[in-house]
């Protein structure tokens, strides 16, 4: 194959479009991550907003809604730092809110799913954005 | 059909046992361990021509054990294992559990401790 005036080998062509498609392929890994951290924004963004009791709550239960750090490579992870004495010792109010059966209001599992969407639309924008 | 298939997967592995199993809430006398399971969601996941195709619900398992029982050894292994039977039974019978199962701690503040499991059921319907 001719290009620009010099013969190149069908090797040297197949090892330049894999070297591309590996840069391209770390740019959209980079945007993912990206998106990743403002997916993960919008979901402590609705966790917010849905955590039950009229802030500023008394625990800061509300407030707590944090991101818990990037520990591996496309995954993050949000919780909720409140803990409340229970007859055992500390607990999550988190789990108490969610999982109690007697003191129960769930909300985070339905927040998160409604929140997928939203948060998916944010992913792809960002590497949309950076493409 | 979900709830019948979560009460009759955790009776038939865990009433041998002398594990009961209760929908929403507890009945009955105290016992040292039981279950509770309650249907969180039943989610449409795929449709086609505006029919749906495809349903995911979300059963919630809660396992219940005396707090004491952490104290030693051989309870602590029991409990394991009636943690690893809902698993498997719940497993065998087509449910998953794609967060695992973790420790809730005494979410009902009753001196009992909780494992939740969050499973899954895909269904075509």
């Amino acid at each position: 194959m001719a290009v620009a005036g010099r013969f190149i080998q069908t090797s040297e062509l197949e090892d330049a479009i894999a070297e591309i498609m590996e840069e391209y392929g770390d740019e959209i890994y980079q945007l993912t991550e990206e998106g990743l951290d403002v997916a993960e924004s919008i979901l402590i963004k609705n966790l917010k907003a849905a955590s039950p009791g009229s802030p500023p709550h008394k625990v800061n239960f509300a407030k707590n809604w944090k991101s818990k750090g990037k520990k591996y490579k496309m995954l993050r992870y949000v919780g909720n730092s409140t803990m409340v004495q229970g007859p055992d010792g500390e607990i999550p109010l988190a789990n108490i809110i969610e999982y109690s059966t007697n003191h129960g209001s769930p909300f985070i599992k339905k927040t998160f799913e409604s929140s997928v969407d939203e948060m998916a639309a944010a992913v792809v924008n960002q590497i949309k954005k950076g493409v | 059909m979900i709830k019948n298939l979560v009460q009759v997967t955790l009776d038939t592995a865990l009433y041998p046992l002398g594990v009961y199993v209760h929908e929403q809430r507890k009945s009955g006398p105290d016992a040292d361990m039981y279950v509770v399971y309650s249907l969180s969601g039943d989610a449409e996941e795929f449709h086609a021509d505006n029919k749906v195709l495809v349903k995911a619900a979300n059963p919630t398992v809660r396992f219940y054990y005396r707090s004491e029982k952490l104290d030693n050894y051989a309870t602590r292994q029991i409990i394991q294992a009636r943690e690893y039977l809902i698993e498997s039974a719940m497993k065998a019978a087509g449910f998953t559990l794609p967060f695992g199962r973790f420790d809730a701690g005494d979410v009902d503040g009753i001196g009992y401790m909780v494992t939740v499991f969050e499973f899954e059921y895909w269904r075509v319907v």
